[in-house]
């Protein structure tokens, strides 16, 4: 699988510093050439507050 | 509700970049610039790791991939530069020992919302000049190529900037962009995407008198003369054209060509579109790459149609490639229109993909006319061998880039990159000119008489 070269399965908001989780609604981040998820994205529709 | 917890988020964001920002921009600008420094040096460091996670993210080949990092790096050394320049102008005052000179000032709390096309390059062509300048950056990048701003950000924290200096918010334009566009803190926006949301963000800054800086859409052309080197231009074509499955803001979607050279123009690009090969960008010999989702696609398709229906002729591709290896992709073959007229919405508007419609024309002032017939401006070029003609064209062609005996692609970065007309607003990225995006004038007088002097009346 390709998304081995991610360190991570969802990405976090860097804010002051810091990497802050989002409670809440995520989208997956497709790989256009294979269909296939490489990571989740936040929508930071929610509070980012962890 | 939710727009209040989405607001709350980017008003996070934006309380540490203010709060950041204050003090970021008391570093003396030299030593802003070694943050730069270290940023450039880490990309270059991991710069095939980077190319390798964009083209999984965006889908372009590998090479453009590469060359897309390369730019970033070449910007962050360009930009670190300009921290021991940030030039400004001393001037003679009007009066006795009195002293006049402006400068450049930072703004504050930027904001900058970057496209999925050039999700790295781009996003360095903004914050790079923000930050050297003494802002601090809440940045939106797009949802669909969100890892190379986790990516950028890593680089950052790992240089060495203050936190705070730069804020990365993921979401939607409609959620993360727009609490950016409406919040009271942030004083530029720097936006680039498509013109139905600039105008939109445009029309919102400007109730608000926000600096904003657009960077849209374009619908550039290759102008193809009759003494032109044929095999240069069908290279030129090909390559801007379809690099990028066609979804460049640069990318070529029109050929004007003159008469007389048309049928073997024709020939021989449709050779050359043989030779491509379509498929994943991580496979070194792929030339073409996916288009970015479904919704592209269906744009691509949708003008496919039109072209037909408006009577110009196909060429060549004009599907979707759904067999083997492109079963599970969004791959669409490269496509070729011939016998368009300047007015036809494939020749006026843009797609966004792989498609090219030839226009031919009967002379060189007919091929600047339809270069300038369509509401965009950003990217043109001209293959001839008449030096006249050279120079002539880089005058009355009305786009904010002019290429001759190249393709509509490929700009440098320390050159200004923008369009006139409907792709922007006057602004640039890239460039010193960046600059004017991140940075306000600020005019001081130094009065060293002792007395008060009025400027203008105690002149005599």
């Amino acid at each position: 699988m390709a998304n081995t070269m991610m360190d991570v399965k969802s990405l976090k908001n860097f804010i002051n510093g810091e990497w802050k989780e989002v409670e809440g609604e995520t989208t997956a981040v497709i790989n256009p050439a294979t269909g296939e998820t490489v990571v989740h994205v936040p929508l930071s529709t929610k509070r980012n507050s962890r | 509700m939710f727009r209040c917890q989405r607001k709350e988020t980017v008003d996070e964001a934006v309380v540490a970049a203010k709060l950041a920002q204050k003090e970021w921009a008391m570093v003396p600008a030299p030593q802003r610039a070694e943050v730069l420094y270290r940023v450039g040096q880490i990309m270059k460091d991991r710069k095939e790791k980077l190319s390798q996670l964009l083209t999984l993210e965006n889908g372009k080949v590998i090479e453009e991939a590469r060359g897309e990092v390369q730019e970033g790096i070449d910007m962050a050394f360009y930009m670190a530069g300009e921290g021991r320049r940030l030039f400004g102008q001393t001037t003679p005052a009007e009066l006795q020992n009195k002293f006049a000179m402006s400068v450049r000032a930072p703004i504050g709390v930027v904001g900058i919302i970057t496209p999925w096309n050039f999700p790295i390059a781009i996003a360095t062509w903004k914050s790079f000049p923000a930050i050297v300048a003494g802002n601090a950056v809440v940045w939106k990048p797009a949802t669909e190529t969100p890892i190379m701003a986790y990516e950028l950000a890593k680089i950052y924290e790992e240089a060495g900037l203050p936190k705070g200096v730069i804020n990365v918010v993921f979401g939607s334009g409609s959620s993360v962009g727009d609490a950016m566009v409406h919040h009271k803190d942030i004083r530029v926006i720097s936006f680039t995407g498509s013109n139905e949301t600039g105008s939109h963000i445009a029309a919102e800054c400007g109730r608000q008198l926000k600096k904003v800086s657009l960077e849209m859409g374009g619908k550039n052309a290759v102008i193809v003369m009759d003494d032109a080197d044929i095999e240069l231009a069908v290279e030129g074509i090909i390559w801007s054209a379809f690099g990028t499955s066609g979804q460049r803001c640069t990318a070529c979607s029109r050929v004007i060509v003159h008469e007389d050279v048309k049928e073997t123009l024709e020939e021989r690009l449709l050779v050359a579109m043989e030779q491509l090969t379509i498929g994943n960008g991580l496979d070194e010999k792929v030339k073409v790459g996916p288009i970015i989702n479904q919704a592209g696609m269906e744009k691509i398709k949708k003008y496919i149609e039109i072209g037909k229906n408006e009577g110009a002729k196909l060429l060549a591709g004009g599907y979707v490639l759904t067999e083997g290896e492109h079963k599970e992709g969004n791959y669409f073959a490269p496509t070729l229109f011939t016998n368009a007229t300047a007015n036809m919405r494939i020749a006026q508007e843009e797609i966004f993909g792989p498609v090219v419609s030839l226009i031919p024309v009967r002379s060189f002032e007919e091929a600047i006319e339809v270069n300038n017939s369509v509401t965009y401006g950003l990217s043109s070029s001209i293959f001839t061998k008449d030096v006249n003609r050279v120079f002539q064209a880089q005058r009355d062609l009305d786009t904010g880039i002019v290429y001759v005996n190249a393709g509509t692609t490929g700009a440098e970065i320390h050159l200004p990159f923008g369009g006139s007309k409907g792709t922007g607003n006057g602004y640039r990225d890239s460039g010193v000119q960046a600059l004017d995006v991140f940075t306000e004038w600020k005019a001081i007088y130094v009065d060293y008489s002792g007395k008060l002097q009025r400027a203008q009346i105690d002149v005599e």
